[in-house]
């Protein structure tokens, strides 16, 4: 949509008395087969600030949507309900036609009354009817305290930071000038090239490693918008995201530039395998490493025989992870060896050989075929190395042959892991950036978002992340480059409309907002008064809500999923306590996240599992925005039973706040235990995208439960409180 | 990124064929740079391989949930044109200047009044008539179907092969009569669509499962309870054809003891296939992992020639597997696999390379790792791209050190699995990498022509 | 026995004399001062039933030109009967001889008691005298093969991709031996190879258990070839004097290194009944030689199985009749080398490869046609490979598929099986042409459950460690064989024939109706439903006789063709009980006598 329509809708709609549309969609048959449209649309007519509504064939095809901007305009509408499908699919479509027709798209809600009513009780005409009614009445509640909301934006400033002068970080510096972007490249060194300095040549296409950082060198020089910044380390980084200050010391003060994202591209070192195999007590037991740069020296003459050791300090033996690299590395600099000393032997003891796709597999086969000797050890069992009188000596037992075997090499080279290096962990700890257990840093999503921090503003690529080679390495530099580049492409950071927003005078300052949130938008700041209040940093700010569910003096809420939009829902889904006697049906509210449970919920429907209508659910984008001030109220407002669902622990959208929901959770059902609620009345379940027929069950054994408590007492509940008082 | 907000701020567009995980990404990245994405997938719904699966290693995030989002979100994007049921016919032209021709194939359903109801999949005569593709088979579908319940577009497609009114066979086409909204329409061409303003094309288009039954001593498609990973991955997905439940094919039984290989296909001369598909290993763990978590006491038996677990996590994954999922790892490339004729159960012979001497274990199922092939027709694809496949057939990089996502036509860049066998992680930075060298190329072919105009 | 080399020279006789009466008839003759002949030199057995075919034939092998047997008379033999063994060996012995071309007038059998020290003089003379009249033996003044040179190890390794090796024990796994033999283990001999422990590899027994069946390889994913590195060290292991225990004491073997003499001139087709179109030279490049291989020389050392292998020359020349096809064959055809060559004796192999390369060029003929795979194999893969030898190499199967038009196959409908053998299969890929005959020809086939490139090997290679392992794995295959409900199991290889019969002689360890299965050779099955099994089909389609063609370029040949005739009937006494070739030639009906 253009700006001046939305101007449009701030000035005319948007405000004054309240003008509810309700729109009410067939689907065809999906909808109007299973349930009575028009009853449903002559309901939402009586609905209080409802001066319109109708029923369409089909709301989201072009007429059905034209339909809804004309009632609009005719009727001066300035909130819209769609009674329809699923928002999931169909809120963003339905968002725009509200603009265009100059209402914000913050002020449209959606009722699921098909994926969540027609398609589960397809055999319950009346029941599925007044369901539908209910959550209509629902939407139109919440309709009635939305807001017009607007997506801030901040500047953001066109530049760059690129830390550290690897292959990584070059690639990752050249890429963002080359799209018209200054950047500075930052490298603690005195010399770009990172690890590639040290190596003799490189696959898979066997270059040697000078040229290639010559060759890259070169281009970072000639980049007019590059700056390099050498022997520069990094004293401090403040600001946020879109407007980062950094100041680099160079030597002579500090020098002080302004950046708008920040890549991290520091790199990884050589495991130093102090104590392992001998290492250390001879000259000529060496790591890959100083193989490498020993080749490169030509410090090596007429070599006989060589034994590589895999593995050396990795995959269990010091640290626990594979090095990825290690492997192709052993294979590389075997096949290095027979080249230059023709006739010599080579045996690489390893722990399965780790060469994966097709060119490092086929060096392998290449190295087989060239004579070098592969053996496999027990990881139980590892080879031992020693001096004797002057001679080295390699033992160790062949686990396939289940032999012992000795070799007197006059070079044995250990293979060793890539580990964090301290400059990393120097800028991880300043840019607040989390670590993994490896001590390498920690993407904002293992599979989806390997080169972001999850912190806006920040990535990262090469080995910090992760042992990686080269090839890696530079497509995760051009990934990287291209985040750090669409901020500034776009002039602007978009935050999100849905987040937190702070009663300053309510706030008690005790910090548990910064403590829970995930992505470190609140902090704890002195105003001018003296109080120390929470401050939200929008910029960083999700909208999860799971400060707002934990704050204790309710003064954090989150916009578009207001306290108060919450208990209007409550209150209005049960209209009437539910009947005691044999037909006693419990009236259930579920609290789910948007992007697991509901739309688990939703599968449901498509999958057309069916389960009884007792339920009505209430969508925040977070389980972690369930205030357990909602289960009460819940069941103060008629409900027999509440239950409260999320992604899987470890799923969850918003990293880890799901955690708060669980921490909650468990508190709430000691709370219930003491007030003698029985503990079926409230239910946690964790219910993915994917488990359609895991709700669906969810919700027949709860209402098979409940329907052997009967109705829930809330006088009780009252009663009990006040006892305490 | 907030969706709906990018404008087009770059007068050239960029291509991206294929729609899985990693042209998703690409889309994505680009749209939200401002560039004007024209999507061309060859299926009728995005999402590709990942969509389809179940869980994703090492976190054993469901892996549907996590991507259909970003299926959504790339679906809707005001700056992503995405055409599904297409192909590329013809490129012409050269970096940051190409033409490009596309063939859209006829879904026999207007996408337009289509609003993913069913009332017509329900209404086919043929109806779970023939094996999808989608469920690995498995699950079945009807001349007119989706290829699985999440399915971006949310609309219905007719097979021609299948479909009685196609075939130009008798047929009551009740599917018409079931689509209120009249969007079957038997008359639909196929329409080619030429976009004469790509700046760079991203080549996304993935690979394809090896099919096992060459190699016979392993008994697929001879043995009723010897299925391939893939087929296993749809049976264990809750939104598969079983609902998640896995179970032998002669008895309904759901198995207590489970095998898999590895390598099935991969590393192997024989097929052409030397080379090592990268995931394997992972994945068997992973399935190993569901089973056990389906039922606590069901036991799997994971034979495998070299063990790689060289991402971030795998190895811990693996040990993960071994110590609280009670998997036993052997490594061993079994000889051959046997049935009992009446049990339908499967004997693995392998030798146990330690102690040495050949034996045999009994299983109620087995997994067969199989290898990942390019897709078919990817010769042709390179020909209309005029890109070279390497010796297997995988498209090659230019210069597989500093330009790994460059193909050997300038402009032309490739990305994901269709390069080499690769996991969700590789696939998604290459997404992300490719399109930083289209947005780079583009401006880079920008400069020149302003340098040009300035020496005019 | 010392050489001594001279054009003729006195003859050289070898007795086997047993202890109770020949051997005591000697002594007599001592005693009494009865002068004979000093031309023999006298080996004692406990009985002349201990007589090997294998010393008879290895003692002409090293030059003997006359071997005597002499035993008890018929009635009163020391241990009741054994002396009739003798004489059906001997018997046997008469056609080996006949066929090498020695001719059965070298071998001598005779009743000898204690007191007959006269008559053992007497006989050693007369044979001297009848071996005077006689050249002397073609193989005089044969050896030991000379040690063959060194081949380096390490070349070995690399040019049979063991290099390769992932050590995953596919191989292992695969193998039919190791499968029953838990100390056999490819991959643990790869290994050693890997170690460079030459030694150990070659001197290790296991070495010689290998069948070279190929399981192995065709499911190795690393193109390991482990037959082929086999072989090598085989003959590495032939050098430094380790060897394989052969069977029949190496017999076989034996006859092999005799065709190796260039000197010899043997009398093959006198094992093609009459009325074939053959000739002896080919008028083009695109005439087919008929290689006939060892099947009569078998049909003779094995005529106590119910085997009937020495009818597929005859048979395969018929049905190559039939299609229209008159095949070169040879008289003096040379075993192909085969098992020499896979007993790692490249020396023994080489002699028959330059002698056959010779005769087999003089013929002037393009295309080769055999029936049996293992020639099959040696002579498409392994002749171009020692020498020069361009032919065109097809086993039968594959000309007759491409001629089935021409062909009238009608056999019954009964249910038959088919085995894949290693060579034709797994080495050479032949696995439709047989099936498609066999379909062609009416009858049903039911597969085995392990069939083409996963079908078990027949148990033995090239004579070599038969034993335990090969009965288990003979009993296993035959079980798959009867399980199939099939009447018969037919085998395109002669070997696989000898070894299933000879699997079903004796114990078993297994009820005998799990395995017993009639073994027919896939050519002579196609002979009979092509209905060219008997005698009269034949001289209908041919006039004159091969033997007459053959007279009249060949001597030697109108000799034996008139001899086949005789050999025929005789033999029909003595095979009679025990199914010998020439009884039941043609006549499927007296099948049911032999059984």
């Amino acid at each position: 949509m253009s700006e001046e329509n939305k101007g449009k809708g701030k000035s005319k709609k948007n405000a004054g008395d309240l003008r509810i549309g309700v729109f009410v969609c067939h689907c065809g048959a999906n909808i109007g087969g299973f349930l009575d449209v028009n009853a449903v649309a002559e309901y939402a007519a009586g609905l209080p600030n409802v001066v319109h509504a109708e029923h369409n064939l089909y709301s989201c095809a072009e007429d059905g949507l034209a339909a809804i901007r004309s009632a609009i305009e005719e009727y001066d509408l300035n909130r819209v309900v769609v009674a329809s499908c699923t928002p999931r699919t169909h809120e963003p479509l339905f968002r725009e036609n509200c603009e265009e027709a100059g209402v914000n798209k913050y002020l449209f809600e959606f009722a699921n009354i098909r994926d969540q009513c027609s398609w589960v009780h397809m055999k319950d005409w009346d029941r599925a009817t007044r369901k539908a009614e209910d959550l209509v009445r629902m939407a139109v509640a919440r309709a009635a305290l939305l807001e017009p909301q607007e997506e801030i934006e901040l500047d953001i400033y066109p530049a760059a930071m690129v830390i550290g002068g690897g292959v990584s970080g070059m690639t990752s510096a050249l890429s963002i000038a080359r799209q018209g972007f200054d950047v500075h490249l930052v490298e603690k060194e005195g010399e770009l090239g990172g690890m590639l300095r040290y190596l003799y040549n490189i696959f898979p296409e066997n270059r040697r490693a000078e040229e290639v950082i010559s060759e890259l060198r070169e281009r970072v020089e000639n980049e007019d918008r590059l700056t390099v910044h050498l022997n520069a380390r990094i004293d401090s980084i403040d600001g946020y995201y879109g407007n980062f200050e950094v100041a680099l010391d160079e030597g002579e003060g500090l020098n002080r530039i302004k950046v708008g994202t920040v890549v991290v591209a520091t790199g990884a070192d050589e495991f130093e395998p102090e104590g392992l195999y001998a290492y250390g007590t001879d000259p000529r037991i060496v790591t890959q490493r100083q193989l490498e740069s020993g080749l490169k020296e030509g410090r090596f003459s007429d070599l006989k025989e060589v034994v590589m050791i895999q593995c050396v300090g990795s995959r269990g033996q010091v640290l626990s992870y594979c090095s990825r690299v290690c492997c192709a590395t052993a294979v590389k600099n075997a096949l290095a060896l027979k080249e230059l000393f023709p006739g010599v032997r080579v045996e690489v003891l390893h722990n399965d050989i780790q060469v994966y796709g097709q060119r490092y597999e086929e060096n392998y086969r290449r190295a087989r075929e060239a004579g070098v000797r592969f053996k496999k050890y027990d990881p139980e069992r590892r080879p031992e190395a020693s001096v004797e009188d002057g001679e080295l000596k390699v033992r160790f037992h062949h686990q396939l042959m289940d032999r012992d075997l000795e070799y007197h090499p006059d070079l044995v080279v250990l293979s060793t892991p890539l580990v964090m290096n301290e400059g990393g962990m120097e800028v991880a700890r300043m840019l607040r950036v989390p670590m993994g257990g490896d001590k390498f840093m920690f993407e904002a999503h293992v599979k989806l978002r390997p080169v972001d921090f999850a912190t806006d503003g920040l990535y990262l690529c090469g080995t910090c992340h992760g042992p990686a080679d080269i090839t890696e390495s530079v497509s995760q530099a051009n990934a990287a480059a291209s985040h750090a580049v669409n901020p500034m492409a776009r002039h602007i950071v978009e935050t999100e409309a849905i987040t937190a927003s702070v009663n300053e005078d309510a706030c008690i300052g005790c910090g548990f907002c910064a403590w829970a949130c995930p992505y470190g938008a609140p902090k704890l700041e002195a105003r001018e008064d003296g109080k120390l209040v929470s401050r939200i940093n929008e910029a960083l700010c999700k909208g999860c809500g799971t400060c707002a569910a934990g704050c204790p003096s309710y003064a954090i809420t989150t916009r578009h999923f207001r306290n108060d939009q919450a208990m209007a829902m409550i209150h209005t889904a049960f209209p009437e306590p539910s009947k005691p006697g044999p037909d006693f049906e419990p009236q259930i509210i579920a609290f789910t996240c948007n992007w697991c449970s509901y739309a688990g919920a939703d599968l449901a429907g498509v999958s057309r599992f069916q389960y009884p209508p007792n339920i009505r659910i209430i969508r925040f984008m977070c389980s972690g925005r369930i205030d357990p001030m909602f289960v009460f109220e819940a069941l103060r407002s008629n409900a027999d039973a509440v239950l409260v669902s999320g992604c899987h622990i470890g799923d969850c959208h918003y990293i880890d706040a799901n955690y708060r929901t669980r921490e909650r959770f468990e508190a709430l059902e000691e709370v219930i235990a003491e007030l003698d609620v029985e503990p079926e009345r409230l239910r946690l379940a964790w219910i993915s995208a994917s488990e359609g027929q895991k709700f669906a069950e969810t919700i027949k054994e709860m209402v098979e439960d409940v329907k052997k408590l009967g109705p829930f007492d809330k006088s009780r509940l009252v009663y009990k409180a006040s006892e305490r008082v | 990124m907030a969706e709906g907000k990018a404008k087009v701020l770059h007068e050239k567009e960029v291509m991206v064929v294929g729609g899985g995980v990693c042209g998703i990404q690409a889309a994505l990245d680009l749209a939200d740079k401002g560039f004007q994405v024209r999507m061309v997938e060859r299926e009728p719904t995005i999402g590709g391989r990942m969509a389809i699966l179940d869980k994703v290693f090492p976190t054993n995030d469901c892996s549907i949930c996590i991507l259909a989002p970003k299926m959504i979100m790339c679906y809707n994007h005001p700056n992503i044109d995405v055409m599904t049921y297409a192909e590329v016919k013809k490129v012409t032209g050269k970096a940051g200047d190409f033409k490009v021709t596309a063939l859209k194939k006829p879904r026999y359903i207007e996408e337009d009044l289509c609003t993913g109801c069913g009332d017509c999949i329900e209404a086919c005569v043929l109806a779970g008539e023939f094996p999808n593709k989608w469920d690995a088979g498995i699950g079945r579908r009807g001349a007119v179907y989706m290829p699985f319940l999440q399915a971006v577009p949310r609309i219905a497609v007719v097979d021609e092969e299948s479909c009685l009114t196609l075939r130009k066979e008798k047929c009551k086409m009740p599917c018409l009569r079931a689509c209120q909204r009249k969007a079957m329409n038997f008359k639909q061409k196929p329409a080619e669509v030429t976009l004469d303003n790509i700046g760079a094309i991203i080549v996304a288009t993935g690979l394809e499962d090896y099919d096992p039954s060459e190699i016979t001593e392993y008994g697929y498609g001879r043995y009723t309870n010897v299925i391939t990973a893939m087929e296993y991955e749809r049976l264990i997905n809750a939104s598969g054809p079983t609902g998640g439940h896995v179970h032998r094919f002669n008895d309904d039984q759901r198995p207590r003891r489970m095998g898999f290989i590895q390598c099935v296909g991969a590393r192997d001369l024989r097929m052409g296939n030397p080379y090592c598909c990268s995931v394997c290993c992972m994945y068997a763990t992973k399935d190993a992992m569901l089973a056990r978590e389906h039922y606590p006491d069901i036991e799997s038996y994971i034979f495998y020639t070299d063990l790689r677990a060289f991402g971030k996590g795998f190895d811990e994954y693996i040990r993960r597997g071994r110590e609280e999922y009670g998997i036993t790892y052997i490594r061993a490339k079994p000889g051959e696999v046997t049935e009992d004729p009446d049990t339908k159960n499967l004997f693995i012979w392998y030798e146990d390379l330690e102690e040495g001497g050949i034996k045999s274990m009994e299983v109620e199922f087995l997994v067969l790792s199989t290898a990942f092939v390019p897709f078919h027709g990817v010769e042709n694809l390179a020909k209309t791209l005029g890109v070279e496949l390497d010796e297997y057939g995988f498209f090659r990089a230019e210069d597989d050190l500093l330009n790994p996502l460059d193909s050997t036509r300038p402009g032309i860049l490739v990305a994901g699995a269709c390069q080499a066998p690769m996991d969700v992680t590789d696939s998604v930075e290459q997404g992300g990498g490719a399109a930083n060298r289209a947005a780079e190329i583009i401006a880079q072919a920008g400069k020149k022509t302003v340098k040009k105009a300035r020496k005019a | 026995m010392a050489e001594r080399k001279s054009a003729k020279r006195e003859p050289r006789i070898v007795a086997f004399c047993c202890n109770w009466c020949a051997y005591a008839g000697a002594d007599l003759a001592g005693v009494s001062r009865v002068q004979y002949a000093p031309n023999v030199e006298i080996i004692r057995t406990m009985c002349s039933g201990r007589l090997d075919p294998a010393f008879v034939v290895r003692a002409f092998r090293l030059g003997a030109d006359g071997v005597m047997v002499a035993g008890c008379h018929e009635a009163d033999c020391h241990y009741i009967s054994g002396n009739q063994y003798a004489k059906r060996r001997v018997e046997e012995l008469y056609d080996v001889l006949d066929l090498a071309g020695l001719g059965r007038d070298r071998l001598l059998l005779r009743w000898i008691n204690a007191n007959e020290g006269s008559l053992f003089a007497q006989t050693v003379d007369d044979f001297v005298d009848r071996l005077s009249k006689m050249s002397t033996s073609p193989l005089a003044g044969n050896g030991q093969a000379q040690p063959p040179s060194k081949r380096d190890f390490e070349e070995l390794v690399e040019a049979t991709g063991v290099l390769n090796c992932l050590e995953c024990g596919k191989c292992t796994a695969s193998c039919p031996v190791a499968r029953r033999d838990p100390t056999f283990s490819p991959r643990r001999i790869i290994e050693r190879a890997l170690e460079d422990l030459a030694d150990e590899v070659e001197t290790d027994r296991l070495l010689w258990s290998c069948l070279t069946c190929e399981m192995c390889e065709q499911r190795c994913p690393s193109g390991v070839q482990f037959c082929d590195f086999v072989r090598g060290a085989r003959a590495e292991a032939r050098r430094i004097g380790s060897l394989g225990r052969a069977s029949h004491t190496g017999v076989a073997l034996d006859l092999m290194r005799i065709q190796g003499e260039k000197g010899l001139k043997q009398n093959r087709l006198r094992a093609y009944p009459e009325g074939l179109k053959m000739k002896t030279k080919a008028t083009g490049k695109n005439d087919y030689l008929y290689f006939a291989g060892c099947a009569p020389y078998y049909q003779a050392l094995y005529s106590e199985l119910p085997v009937r292998v020495g009818e597929i020359p005859g048979d395969a020349v018929a049905l190559l009749n039939a299609v229209g096809v008159r095949p070169v064959v040879l008289d003096n055809e040379r075993c192909c080398g085969h098992d020499l060559l896979w007993n790692g004796d490249i020396e023994g192999f080489g002699n028959l490869v330059k002698l056959n390369a010779r005769e087999l060029s003089a013929t002037g003929a393009g295309k080769i046609v055999t029936a049996c795979p293992e020639c099959y194999r040696t002579l498409k893969l392994d002749y171009p490979e020692h020498g020069k030898f361009d032919f065109e190499v097809y086993h039968i199967s594959e000309v007759l598929e491409e001629r089935l038009g021409k062909l009238d196959l009608k056999a019954d409908k009964s249910k038959v099986t088919l085995q894949d053998p290693c060579r034709l299969g797994r080495h050479l890929g032949v696995y439709d042409a047989p099936r498609k005959l066999i379909e062609e020809s009416g009858a049903e086939l039911a597969e085995m459950a392990r069939s083409r490139g996963d079908a078990i090997c027949c148990g033995v290679s090239s004579w070599v460690s038969c034993g335990r392992c090969s009965k288990a794995v003979q009993v296993e295959r035959l079980k798959e064989a009867v399980s199939t409900g099939a009447g018969r199991l037919i085998s395109p290889c002669l070997k696989c024939s000898i070894h299933f019969n000879c699997a079903l002689t004796g114990e078993l360890p297994v009820p005998r109706k799990e395995v017993e299965i009639e073994i027919v050779d896939l050519t002579s099955f196609l002979a009979e439903a092509a209905g060219l099994k008997d005698g009269a089909g034949r001289t209908e389609k041919e006039a004159s006789g091969a033997g007459k063609k053959a007279a009249a370029t060949k001597k030697p040949a109108a000799k034996t063709s008139a001899k086949s005739g005789a050999a025929g009937k005789k033999a029909s006494g003595a095979g009679g009980k025990k199914g010998s070739k020439t009884t039941v030639k043609g006549k499927s009906s007296s099948k049911g006598g032999e059984r």
